[in-house]
């Protein structure tokens, strides 16, 4: 029979541990005769452990200071949280942490001592979320110095977090972060119920949690934003949303999310609110382009080609004429090269990486175009289109949009302008219908939040932006005194 | 009680519910229909349908508002007793029903007609039942959602005719009743038909947050949709010369015919295929009407599965029935009688019913 | 749902097997740009259309193919069988009809085909041709654009300077169905070499050629349809003896309707301002400028005067005398509207004409 207590017997306990850790040879029982004579054992996980600090703060004292009458909890490793755990299962779980666990004679339970540290990467700017004017560190792979970078920003004890554990077996550590007196209660109520809801083996990344997490696993859209960056989780945790830091996974999981919101970067607050507004109507232009520009191309020149004026019909037909292919082929030629390329450049090393550009430029565009096999305006749309489709500041999304083109081209070469505006308006309806953590997607379009609109499309002076946006259902929703915004008009 | 509290909708998609409703294939045809019937003065006749139109409206509310928590379906079986009351219930539904279903067929007909007409008709509905189905499917929340989107998505749109201004004949509009008040009045009975949807009201009263901005909401979506047809009924008056317009079909698209950009001509083709997310929100108010009318008949809470039976009845029917320009607008005038008679008369009757009823309940029981 | 979202997406799949849109490519599509009809003396139409060519391999960008048949449409059946992709007339740039043609027929039957199919352009600049319609469109541009390009282009270039009236299809269809407005179009004619616009002709109620105007006329035309508000347009005027002066003028005016002893009665009031662009003899604009001036309001009231009784003697309205005679008086125009041109001819017409000089150039 098993025994789930710890006795006070070193002998059993000590034997007891070697049957619960076979072939487990970064296991280490290091005997610790005490100075007051006691006989105890320090066990822990070589390599999950600072060794420096298991040495220095509590060998050494153990060994050679302290006196029967302290307890040994007193010696306090670099100020991590000591606690006792009088179960094995505990004792288990805080070894998998990087707990070092002390066993003394004649004591029923174990002394951990917080003596995590294991191989980290340092701090740096995440690759794939550069930024122009924002804080250059991101997110690494160890959850309580995450937290401590979002921490830094909010200095106020209202950002409440809650610890929660996903994965039977790799017991992964998540944390859920909210600001008490912004988030909607409901928001944090049902995202912690997702989590717990969760009956999984291992999670990897947050990108796994991601998914086992969101409301529609059908929809072509992401649904929460993953994001390294700590000022963008602060900026998404002080609109009222919740960030959910994944132990092992620079990525932070924010939501709920709205379609609006992964059309916005934090640099637009840090500019001046003309070029963040011409940028973010640059990005909607982007989306739009990205999604509906090759099946606006195929439409026009296979149904509708009346729409276009005399003249630009005359250059399109010329280059048209030699091309043997039909619109639609031509485009998905072209696009799937591109995709091909795309993906190519993300995992080749970045040497080979820049070679692929160069084939891809070079020999693909303009060779293609020589050889007669696709026309010159068609390899202007589709770079056209992938410039629209980069301009998205979120990669996510980014994909997104980039997959709902081809049935669009689709609809497009069998409808023309009538298939476009079909697929437009399915995607509207999905758009509108769909929700997060029970908040609407679509906000503040529809449902229209007019007051919204001023962070949507434009970005008025900060001055002006007095509220949080509603998106997120905030319950505080002030966010700046209304006397701010005069400060502007003093003489 | 409130049962319908989870499906909310604000005033504002209450408004543009009702609007996007009420302007639909009509407003491609109506300076012709208008400009037969009272020539260049049909704006004044349009005035007088919107100020009947909008005792309507205000009676509907008024009617509603006695049962702030009941539907049409729930409100009719509450005066007529069980039998009648779903009886008419069931008419309200079959009226609705076709109406989407006329509404569908005559979308098709003008975007074949106008942009592709090669295509086969059964297939674009067929095309055309998809966002149908994707929107309609969801609960009368996410139709107030995907009414304020068409609302914002197409108010682009009316501007453009403004256009045609460059070839104005301001003095067309002179003088004004120049047949005298006959031929206006006359008109009027036209003008009523492009205000039919506010009868929605029946159904979203319930659903409304704010009961109070009931009035407010519906004489706002009466007003914004005046402006849309003075709009394009003066455009058009000032356009065409008065006998010219009636040779025209369609001549709202005339009118679009000519807007030229530097990068784009011929924008009617663009302008018809956005409008079909205008003629669609004429479409999924009446299919949703009557689909949640025979699950509420048949006490089901879930209207998924009469919408399956809908889109297929539907399907089928356009599958073997393929009408030409005449039967179809044989069948729309048919069902403007109809519409005159469920928007118009209906609630006039409904309202004298209920309020003889009171009385004598108040009678029986002092 | 989830269960027969496979057969809706299969479903979705097999649409493109079955015939749905049928496209018609740019490339494979002949368009026509330009349409020119005359009739033959057997009483047959002769349809002759230019159309563009999309080929790297010829040198020429266009052809021109003609036919004789009973109607335009049996025309274009005609040319079908001749074309190798499917014809369209969707955007068509130029409608030619032969003088001949218009002297005897109607022709807004023959050209109903253009509005019957809604895919059609509207905005095709409707051109009366002085002698054959072969010769024009055997033309070709020594720049080797489209003959119809080019046809629309000097059309338009010519209209800038008010010179002709530019009358597009839709037009045409307005100020045939508008029985206070008589047609006018473009005239174009070949000299040796060249095409060039000779000015507006003018047709009845019924489309038939009645008379021409100059380019001079036409300017005048032009302003009293109010169209030279917005433009400048050049206009020369003689100067007895001496030779010549050009101006640029823009002109406003004021029309005042009534019905005085039976008779329709027409106030025009034009406020003409000009700007000197070249005098011809010597003199000293600055201190002259009165001089000048009442000599050009003297010659431009003559001229406008003789337009109108020119319009008068041969029962035309193309400026659309009767809309303001339906605005103002429309219990007497409703008597005469069916046959309007003739009530105008009777009318008394009024002018006067007030010349601002605005600016003198740039030397005295």
């Amino acid at each position: 029979m098993e025994p789930k207590q710890i006795t006070d017997k070193l002998v059993e306990n000590i034997e007891h541990l070697r049957s619960l850790f076979t072939h487990t040879p970064d296991l280490i029982i290091h005997p610790v005769p005490l100075k007051t004579g006691q006989h105890g054992v320090l066990v822990y996980l070589e390599g999950l452990v600072d060794k420096l600090s298991i040495n220095d703060h509590i060998l050494h004292p153990l060994i050679y200071e302290g006196n029967a009458k302290t307890p040994p909890r007193n010696a306090v490793p670099n100020g991590g949280k000591t606690t006792s755990a009088s179960r094995w299962s505990d004792v288990e779980a805080g070894l998998f942490q990087g707990k070092s666990a002390l066993f003394l004679e004649g004591q029923p339970h174990a002394v951990l001592f917080d003596t995590a540290g294991w191989p980290q990467r340092a701090i740096e700017e995440p690759q794939v979320e550069s930024t122009l004017k924002g804080a250059h560190q991101g997110f690494t792979e160890t959850a309580s110095q995450n937290i401590a970078m979002v921490r830094r920003y909010i200095a106020n004890r209202n950002l409440k977090i809650k610890q929660l554990t996903v994965g039977r077996r790799s017991q992964t550590r998540v944390y859920l972060l909210y600001l008490e007196d912004v988030t909607h209660p409901e928001v944090i109520r049902e995202m912690q119920g997702r989590i717990e809801k969760i009956d999984i083996d291992a999670v990897i990344n947050t990108g796994e949690l991601e998914q086992l997490i969101e409301d529609n696993p059908y929809s072509p859209f992401p649904q929460y934003k993953v994001t390294e960056r700590p000022d963008v989780a602060v900026s998404h945790l002080l609109q009222g949303r919740a960030a959910l830091v994944v132990d092992n996974s620079p990525g932070v999981l924010i939501g709920p999310m709205v379609f609006v919101s992964f059309l916005q970067a934090l640099d637009d607050y840090s500019t001046r609110w003309m070029v963040a507004s011409f940028v973010r109507l640059l990005r909607f232009t982007g989306l739009l382009i990205g999604i509906f520009l090759p099946a606006l191309y195929i439409a026009a020149i296979s149904f509708h080609f009346e729409i276009l004026p005399i003249s630009l019909l005359m250059s399109i037909g010329e280059s048209r004429a030699r091309v043997p292919l039909p619109p639609l082929m031509e485009a998905l030629l072209m696009e799937l090269t591109l995709e091909m390329l795309r993906e190519a450049g993300i995992r080749l090393p970045s040497p080979v990486g820049q070679t692929v550009g160069i084939v891809g430029g070079i020999v693909v565009g303009q060779a293609a175009v020589q050889a007669g096999i696709v026309s010159n305006i068609m390899v202007i749309v589709v770079s056209l289109t992938a410039i629209a489709s980069f301009i998205l500041p979120d990669q996510n999304m980014a994909a997104s949009i980039r997959l709902i083109r081809f049935p669009m081209m689709l609809l497009s070469a069998w409808f023309g302008m009538i298939g476009i505006v079909i697929g437009l308006t399915t995607l509207v309806g999905h758009l509108i219908a769909a929700e997060t953590l029970g908040l609407p997607y679509s906000s503040p379009l529809a449902p229209a939040r007019f007051g919204d609109w001023k962070d949507t499309f434009i970005r008025i002076p900060l001055q002006k932006m007095l509220n949080r946006p509603q998106s997120a259902h905030p319950v505080q929703s002030t966010r700046q005194s209304p006397s701010a915004k005069n400060r502007g008009d003093d003489k | 009680m409130k049962k319908y509290a989870y499906n909310e909708i604000t005033t504002k998609q209450f408004i543009f519910f009702i609007y996007k409703t009420q302007i639909g294939v009509g407003i491609l045809t109506m300076p012709r229909t208008l400009g037969e019937a009272a020539g260049t003065d049909a704006w004044i006749s349009i005035l007088f349908g919107y100020v009947i139109a909008l005792a309507a409206s205000c009676l509907i509310i008024l009617i509603m508002s006695k049962h702030p928590e009941d539907t049409l379906y729930d409100l009719l079986p509450r005066y007529f007793g069980k039998w009648i009351g779903n009886g008419l219930s069931l008419i309200f539904i079959l009226y609705c029903a076709i109406a989407a279903g006329l509404a569908i067929l005559s979308s098709v007909f003008i975007e074949r007609m106008w942009i592709v007409p090669d295509s086969s008709a059964f297939l674009l509905i067929v095309l055309f039942m998809i966002p149908v189905y994707t929107v309609t499917r969801n609960g009368l929340r996410v139709l107030g959602r995907y009414a304020e989107f068409v609302y914002l998505g197409t108010v682009w749109m009316y501007p453009l005719l403004l256009f045609s201004l460059k070839e104005s004949h301001w003095l067309n509009l002179l003088p004004i009743a120049k047949d005298g008040w006959v031929p206006i009045v006359s008109a009027v009975k036209l003008t009523v038909l492009p205000f039919l949807g506010f009868e929605m009201a029946f159904i979203l009263y319930p659903f409304l947050q704010n009961k109070k901005a009931a009035y407010k909401g519906i004489i706002i979506a009466n007003s914004i949709s005046l402006a849309v047809y003075l709009l394009i009924e003066i455009l058009a008056s000032i356009f065409f010369s008065p006998t010219e317009v009636t040779e025209y079909f369609w001549p709202t698209l005339i009118l679009l015919k000519r807007i030229e950009l530097p990068f784009i001509e011929r924008f009617e083709i663009v302008f018809l295929s956005f409008y079909f997310l205008v003629l669609s929100m004429t479409v999924i108010p009446y299919l949703f009407t009557a689909v949640f009318g025979t699950s509420q008949l048949m006490g089901k809470q879930d209207h998924r599965v009469h919408l399956r039976w809908y889109t297929g009845i539907f399907l089928l029917i356009a599958f073997f029935y393929n009408p030409s320009y005449t039967s179809l607008d044989r069948l729309l005038t048919a069902w403007g009688k109809y519409g005159i008679f469920f928007a118009y008369a209906f609630p006039v009757c409904l309202w004298g019913y209920i309020a003889v009823f009171q009385w004598f309940k108040r009678r029986r029981f002092p | 749902m989830k269960k027969w979202l496979p057969a809706a997406l299969s479903f979705l799949l097999l649409l493109p097997l079955t015939a749905c849109g049928k496209q018609n490519y740019l490339e494979r599509t002949n368009i026509v740009l330009g349409i020119a009809i005359d009739r033959t003396d057997k009483d047959q139409l002769l349809v002759i259309d230019n159309q563009v060519l999309f080929s790297t391999a010829l040198k020429e960008k266009s052809i021109t193919s003609s036919t004789k048949a009973p109607s335009v449409r049996a025309a274009r059946e005609n040319l079908n069988a001749m074309s190798r992709g499917s014809v369209t007339g969707s955007k068509l740039q130029v409608l030619l009809l032969g003088k001949r043609l218009l002297q005897e027929k109607d022709v807004m039957p023959l050209i109903d085909v253009v509005f019957r199919d809604a895919k059609n352009a509207t905005n095709a600049r409707v051109i009366a041709v002085d002698d054959s319609i072969e010769e024009i469109m055997s033309f070709m541009p020594r720049d080797k654009t489209h003959l119809s390009v080019y046809l629309s282009d000097l059309v338009d270039n010519a209209y800038d300077k008010r010179s002709i009236a530019r009358t597009e299809i839709k037009q045409f269809h307005y100020q045939y169905f508008e029985e206070g407005i008589t047609p006018a179009i473009t005239q174009l004619k070949k000299s040796k070499n060249e095409i060039i616009v000779t000015g507006t002709a003018l047709l009845n109620n019924k489309a038939t050629y009645i008379v021409s105007l100059d380019r001079k006329e036409s300017v005048l035309l032009q302003a009293l349809q109010e169209n030279v508000e917005s433009a400048s347009v050049p206009y020369t005027i003689p100067v007895a003896g001496k030779g010549q002066v050009s101006i640029d003028l823009r002109s406003k005016q004021k029309v005042k309707t009534s019905f005085v002893r039976g008779k329709f009665r027409f106030d025009i009031q034009m406020k003409i301002s000009a700007s000197l662009l070249e005098r011809t003899f010597t003199m000293n604009a600055e201190k002259q400028v009165d001089e000048i001036t009442k000599m050009v309001q003297a010659q431009l009231l003559h001229d406008a005067r003789a337009l109108v009784k020119k319009l008068q003697d041969h029962h035309v309205d193309p400026v659309g005398f009767g809309l303001h005679a339906r605005a103002f008086e429309y219990s007497h125009w409703k008597k005469v509207q069916d046959h309007w041109p003739d009530a105008f001819a009777d009318a008394d017409v009024h002018l006067t004409l007030d010349v601002e000089m605005k600016g003198l150039g740039a030397v005295k």
